[in-house]
């Protein structure tokens, strides 16, 4: 039987969260309906972590340690923290002394104007919950964006922090003030539980119909049910463009199935004497999951592949952002796609009646369009992994270096057969209506010598690939430019020839 | 004691870590508070002919629509020429523009109201979106201003080599983190009560009060602290302030208006983009021989501050350098952008990064001079002011208290530009994706306003019983640190502790006519105003205190010590009471615990139509060197190392200084390289998210920096020999883009000629791609930014 109401720990205190309330973004419950005015609301798209807020859920395993991963208001829904811990700035405000980072950031001058610094005093948190020392603070601290001090006095209050925990003893502030005892039993119960909310219609204010269903079952059943649902993953592209009060609205995300990931050899596809290694990613694999991931599996490529994810977004983004929901929004960006497209990436879509696995490149049918029929939902994704005898490059071209969406990028792979050129396989996105594979441009190079000529005569092909977008991030001249140019120089190596 | 000199919290550190210290939008909601929000044009130049409310109206929650036709006083407003309407009458005039005012009960009334709106429009003709397409239409809002000595026809026609060029820069989205935001509060017999983020809570009084119709004293502006300010909240809190306004005045209930992000950045104003074609002649020897500049600026749509930031631009374009032949003449354009205005630094970056700009085209330009300098600095260092000559303004105003010299030379020796140089450009003969650049800036900038006038503040101190003390002062806290350095200031006369101190509101019922926070100085004013209060009550007490103790001879106030919370008589100091003891005494002995000071900078002046005075009280100088990298390929620029180093005197609190110093230079960083505004070819602004406009992040801080403060005196005149240091450090990082035009000039003069500012990956990768095509003046006179350029071609 379903509940009808979102359980949540706030502070370490339970709340229970009945009616329209659940369908609204997390900032503005706090703000709104609770009067806690610690959560700060900045840009509202899940880009400056201001409205950072920290998040647990239970553990699967009973005595795994608690996680705890900051994660931006602004882009979540009350219904995605059903069984979950939320702690908010008034959360490390309540201790005496005061959180660790607080006090750090209190004696470094790392506040001036005070509307971005709780959010970074959760951030700073939540890194040394878990954090391996010595932090790169630059990168952990990607997502919280200040406009006054310029960083270098919050960086110094991080390093404070660092020394603080470590002279008074606590490294698990977050689960000593938070046990685990006092919530995680109640809780484990109430995440793996289904979850139903009618749809509210009120005086001119409407919100829709919630489903979280308890297992992959319930899910397909209820998309066969209702084909319209609009499906709710990591939020962090729904919670930008706000929830469609017409279509009722199916919750994934806790689905511990879809999580899952695995790597298999392919006997029947060996070939060139090394068995190719398939991966399984389950589609609710999170991006702050694949460093790890690509660590045990990818070997050489492993840290290529996991610098490309430490480009996309910052921690919040990389906490609640998941693979499938990339797919899923098929933006011409596509961050994860070009490199899944050279991947020769498959996905598998699930409905109550069939499962079918495609080709990736067969998914996106136009601008943030996919052939998904409306009662399947993805499920898995297959990606054949890069070999140690074969060559993996990953451009990214932004404004700015980290969390900014790419204006060009670019995945190749290929293989050097003898000085010729095999397997190649390259991939774009930000250049065309969708992230897409250059077709003739890796059949000139296939073949061919692997000399900076057939390097050149596939730069001069990429035109006849993709036509440009000319947009907010770029005109179309430059994006041509750069595209070329990329290609011109994947036979140089990445570092420049000195 | 003196508090002044020790690096003190931020007096809301703990308000701001805890998330406790309160904004416009965290103040507790009133039951009969209504939410406010704007209908506003969505087209750049058109005859408004209709505003249809009906059916929004009859939307239930929906308490109040108004448009002009409901302004009961004054229809427009600006701080110079009122020309700016609080709503559209007949015109509008860039995409944004304010239309109407929805009050309602609900978010969601407001939000099925703003839908149900109807304007009805009759367009006029395409906007003008540019400076080059305002002059073709010769669209200005003021007419030229110059500035000019010596002979600069003869100076140009005897230099032995002269050089023309075209420097451009866009402008800047402040993006404060707290949006434009106000609560307006009905009170008795007519009053308003105002919570506004603002940093000039009497002119938001004062816009308020005419658009209201209202006396002065009935309207009361307040402003607790703001999530930011830089410029962007000078004049331009006015309008949403006057929305939420009248509301009050015609509802009888609280209203209030917060603009989201994307309405926040769409329809304000910016930093202004400039124009800047010059032509400069230089000698062997690399002395600037003479120097002629036309500036042009976009103002927007109205007129705002523009004015202002054109003159200050103008008394900037010098920067570090003496001119003896110099001609300066100022326009600021108009076009149907939503009105440019203040953004810290106010003009001075624009003519600062002009001027570098000018000097690096000179150094290039005597490449084939036999014994001419080869580098920038050299160039430079031959050209800053000196110290007994060659040390008057273009405006005759000596620079006095010189350290530039100094300063760069020690800068140069401790970043050891000379051997980095030389590796720099040797690497970049070889390597094939990385180009790097290395350039030094100096920054000479005025302080005070312009405008003598506004060099005045006031001040209330008020001294309790208990010991405890409340200081208000005209000056707004909007990050930058002033009320702490005020507490300590004050804490220092009164020989306290700064925690017995609090700083309370600035509210216009306490501290009135006053000048908006701005310009760099509101330390020099507000805490000299501070020092003087304090130091009347403190000598009152002192006159208490003798009489207590020597009541038949002493007058020598200088008898009574006032220091770690004692009162004491230095010739007896067994005579001797707690602060809060002499306080206690003091009230039941009828002292006045109260006191008001007043400020105003002596011995300025500023003649604007001969362009001859001496406008600034002193000028803070620092230079900064920077070193760039540049993927070739993509255009991407990192900035892997900055050395700065500036005298700011003797700094009142250091920590606070640092703070303003590096987040000054980085708010630079952003709008010299990433930041970047781009509009449709209708003028819409498509960066107006966080997603689409980029600021730095805590890894754009290059990852080899020192901030250094070169030790001075200070200036005798200033509280506490303190310098300003808010606007200052921004313009230090014209040393990134200098840098970056230097890496380009590597590979060949014509890359360097036609960057423009910001040198964005696209811009920097457009100037790279063309670096075998000469430049001609020609092509600069054509030449814009790649961000323009895109308009070009359907989207």
């Amino acid at each position: 039987m379903s509940n009808d109401q979102v359980v949540v720990w706030l502070n370490g205190e339970a709340r229970v969260v009945r009616g329209k309330d659940a369908l609204l973004p997390v900032s503005v419950w706090l703000r709104t309906t609770l009067h806690l005015n610690g959560t700060k609301v900045a840009c509202g798209t899940g880009d400056c972590g201001a409205c950072t807020v920290l998040v647990a859920t239970p553990p699967g395993e009973p005595d795994a340690t608690v996680q705890w991963h900051p994660l931006n208001s602004c882009v979540r829904y009350v219904f995605q923290l059903h069984g979950c811990h939320v702690v908010t700035i008034e959360g490390l405000s309540g201790a005496e002394p005061l959180a660790p980072a607080q006090r750090a950031l209190m004696a470094c001058h790392a506040s001036q104007c005070g509307f971005c610094t709780p959010g970074f005093a959760l951030t700073i948190t939540a890194t040394l919950e878990h954090g391996v020392l010595p932090v790169n603070w630059r990168d952990a601290l990607a997502g919280n964006v200040c406009r006054c001090t310029g960083y270098s006095a919050i960086l110094e209050a991080a390093e404070q922090t660092v020394s603080l925990v470590k002279a008074e003893g606590i490294d698990h502030w977050l689960n000593t003030r938070f046990p685990r005892h006092s919530w995680q039993p109640e809780a484990t119960q109430l995440y793996r539980q289904s979850l139903a909310i009618p749809s509210h219609d009120g005086n001119s204010e409407r919100t829709p119909a919630l489903y979280r269903p308890a297992t992959v079952e319930d899910a397909l059943a209820r998309l066969a049910h209702e084909p319209h649902v609009q499906i709710v993953a990591g939020a962090t592209d729904i919670g930008v463009e706000g929830l469609d009060a017409t279509r009722p609205v199916l919750c994934i995300e806790h689905l511990a199935e879809l999580t899952e990931w695995s790597v298999a050899s392919l006997p029947d596809t060996t070939e060139h004497g090394t068995p190719r290694q398939t991966l399984t990613l389950g589609a609710l694999v999170r991006w702050q999951d694949l460093p790890e991931i690509f660590s045990r599996t990818a070997g050489v490529h492993a840290a290529s592949l996991s610098a490309l994810v430490s480009r996309v977004g910052g921690p919040q983004i990389r906490a609640a952002g998941t693979v499938g929901g990339n797919i899923m929004t098929a933006s011409p960006i596509g961050d994860l796609l070009p490199l899944l497209l050279v991947l020769e990436a498959r996905v598998e879509l699930r409905s109550a009646h069939e499962t079918r696995i495609i080709l990736l490149r067969e998914l996106a049918s136009g601008y943030r369009t996919t052939i998904r029929r409306s009662d399947e939902l993805l499920t898995r994704v297959f990606v054949t992994l890069p070999q140690a005898n074969e060559q993996l490059r990953l451009e990214k071209v932004s404004r700015r270096y980290e969390v900014d969406i790419a204006t060009v990028s670019l995945a190749a792979r290929w293989r050097d057969d003898s000085g010729i050129l095999r397997d190649v396989q390259l991939a774009v996105g930000g250049m065309g209506p969708a992230a897409g594979r250059l077709v003739r441009t890796e059949a000139v190079l296939n073949g061919a010598a692997n000399a900076a000529e057939s390097w050149a005569t596939a730069a001069a092909t990429c035109v006849q690939d993709v036509t440009p977008r000319n947009d907010v991030r770029g005109s179309a001249a430059y994006r041509s430019l750069v595209l070329q140019t990329l290609i011109t120089q994947l036979s140089r190596s990445p570092e420049g020839v000195a | 004691m003196s508090s002044a000199g020790r690096s003190l919290p931020h007096e809301s550190a703990e308000g701001h870590a805890t998330g406790r210290a309160s904004f416009i939008d965290d103040i507790p909601r009133r039951q009969d508070e209504l939410l406010v929000g704007l209908v506003t044009s969505p087209v750049a130049a058109a005859r408004l002919l209709h505003v249809d409310s009906a059916e929004a109206r009859a939307i239930p929650g929906v308490i109040a629509i108004l448009t002009a036709r409901d302004i009961p006083g004054a229809t427009h407003f600006g701080p110079l020429v009122q020309d700016e309407p609080i709503l559209a009458l007949d015109t509008v005039r860039y995409i944004g523009q304010p239309v109407a005012i929805i009050a309602a009960e609900s978010e969601a009334a407001l939000v099925a109201a703003r839908a149900l709106v109807r304007l009805e429009f009759a367009t006029i003709a395409p906007p003008v979106l540019s400076i080059e397409e305002a002059i073709a239409a010769n669209r200005f809002l003021t007419e030229p201003h110059v500035i000019a000595r010596g002979n600069v026809e003869a100076a140009l026609a005897n230099a032995p080599i002269v050089r023309r060029g075209v420097f451009q820069c866009l402008g800047q989205e402040h993006l404060y983190f707290e949006t434009q935001a106000a609560l307006a509060i009905p009170g008795d017999d007519g009053q308003i009560q105002l919570h506004v983020s603002t940093q000039g809570p009497s002119e938001t009084q004062h816009v308020v009060a005419e658009v209201l119709g209202k006396p002065l004293h009935h309207v009361v502006c307040t402003t607790r602290r703001l999530g930011g300010g830089f410029g962007g909240k000078e004049t331009q809190a006015n309008l949403t302030a006057a929305c939420t306004a009248l509301v009050a005045h015609h509802t009888g209930r609280a209203a209030r208006l917060v603009y989201e992000r994307g309405e926040d950045m769409r329809n304000t104003g910016k930093r202004h983009p400039f124009r800047v074609e010059w032509e400069a002649g230089i000698d062997a020897s690399g002395c600037i021989q003479g120097l002629r500049v036309l500036l042009f600026s976009d103002g927007g749509a109205y007129t705002d501050l523009s004015p202002s930031v054109m003159d200050r631009a103008m008394l900037h374009i010098d920067n570090a350098y003496f001119l003896e032949h110099v001609y300066i003449e100022g326009r600021v354009c108009e076009t149907h952008h939503a009105p440019a205005t203040a953004f810290r630094g106010f003009g001075g970056p624009q003519g600062i990064a002009a001027m570098e700009t000018i000097v690096q085209e000179l150094t290039l330009a005597l490449h084939d001079t036999p014994h001419a300098p080869r580098h920038a600095l050299a160039v430079q260092q031959r050209n800053l002011y000196g110290r007994e000559e060659r040390n008057t303004t273009p405006y005759g105003q000596i620079v006095a208290e010189n350290h530039l010299p100094e300063i760069m030379s020690v800068l140069a020796q401790e970043s050891d530009y000379e051997a980095r140089l030389a590796a720099i450009e040797a690497q970049n003969r070889t390597d094939s994706r990385w180009l790097r650049g290395l350039a030094v800036s100096p920054v000479k900038f005025g302080i005070s306003f312009v405008a003598t006038f506004m060099n005045q503040a006031n001040a209330q101190v008020l001294v309790y019983p208990d010991g405890t003390v409340q200081v208000s002062t005209g000056g707004t806290e909007m990050g930058q640190g002033l009320n702490t350095k005020i507490r300590q200031l004050v804490a220092g006369v009164l020989g306290i502790d700064p925690v017995a101190i609090a700083m309370m509101a600035t509210s216009t019922d306490k501290n009135h006519n006053t000048s908006p926070t701005a310009a760099s100085a509101s330390t020099d004013l507000n805490g000299a105003a501070a020092v003087q209060a304090a130091t009347i009550v403190r000598d009152r007490l002192a006159r208490w205190a003798l009489q207590q103790w020597v009541p038949e001879t002493a007058t020598d106030l200088s008898r009574v010590a006032f220091e770690r919370g004692v009162v004491f008589d230095r010739e007896h100091p067994n005579r001797c009471l707690t602060f809060a003891e002499a306080c206690t005494a003091a009230r039941f002995a009828r002292v006045d615990l109260g006191a008001r000071g007043f400020y105003a900078t002596p011995g300025l002046h500023f003649d604007r139509s001969t362009g001859r005075g001496a406008p600034f009280l002193y000028y803070t100088q620092g230079a900064a060197v920077a070193e760039v990298c540049i993927d070739r390929f993509t255009g991407m620029v990192r900035v892997p190392r900055v050395d700065l180093r500036i005298d700011i005197g003797q700094s009142i609190n250091p920590g606070i200084d640092r703070g303003q110093i590096i987040g000054g230079f980085v708010q630079g960083l952003g709008w010299v390289t990433t930041e970047c505004l781009v509009y449709d070819p209708n003028g819409a602004v498509l960066t107006d998210s966080f997603c689409t406009y980029k600021v730095p992040l805590a890894s754009d801080l290059p990852p080899h920096f020192t901030c250094t403060f070169h030790e001075t005196d200070g200036p005798a005149e200033t509280v506490a020999r303190s310098k300003a240091v808010g606007e200052p450090p921004l313009m230090l990082a014209v040393s990134v883009f200098s840098a970056v035009r230097h890496a380009l000039g590597c590979v060949s003069p014509s890359a360097a000629q036609r960057l423009c500012l910001p040198a964005t990956p696209e811009e920097v990768l457009r100037a790279l791609s063309l670096a075998h095509v000469p430049f001609s003046h020609d092509d600069a006179m054509r030449w814009q930014h790649s961000a323009s350029v895109w308009q070009e071609t359907p989207a």
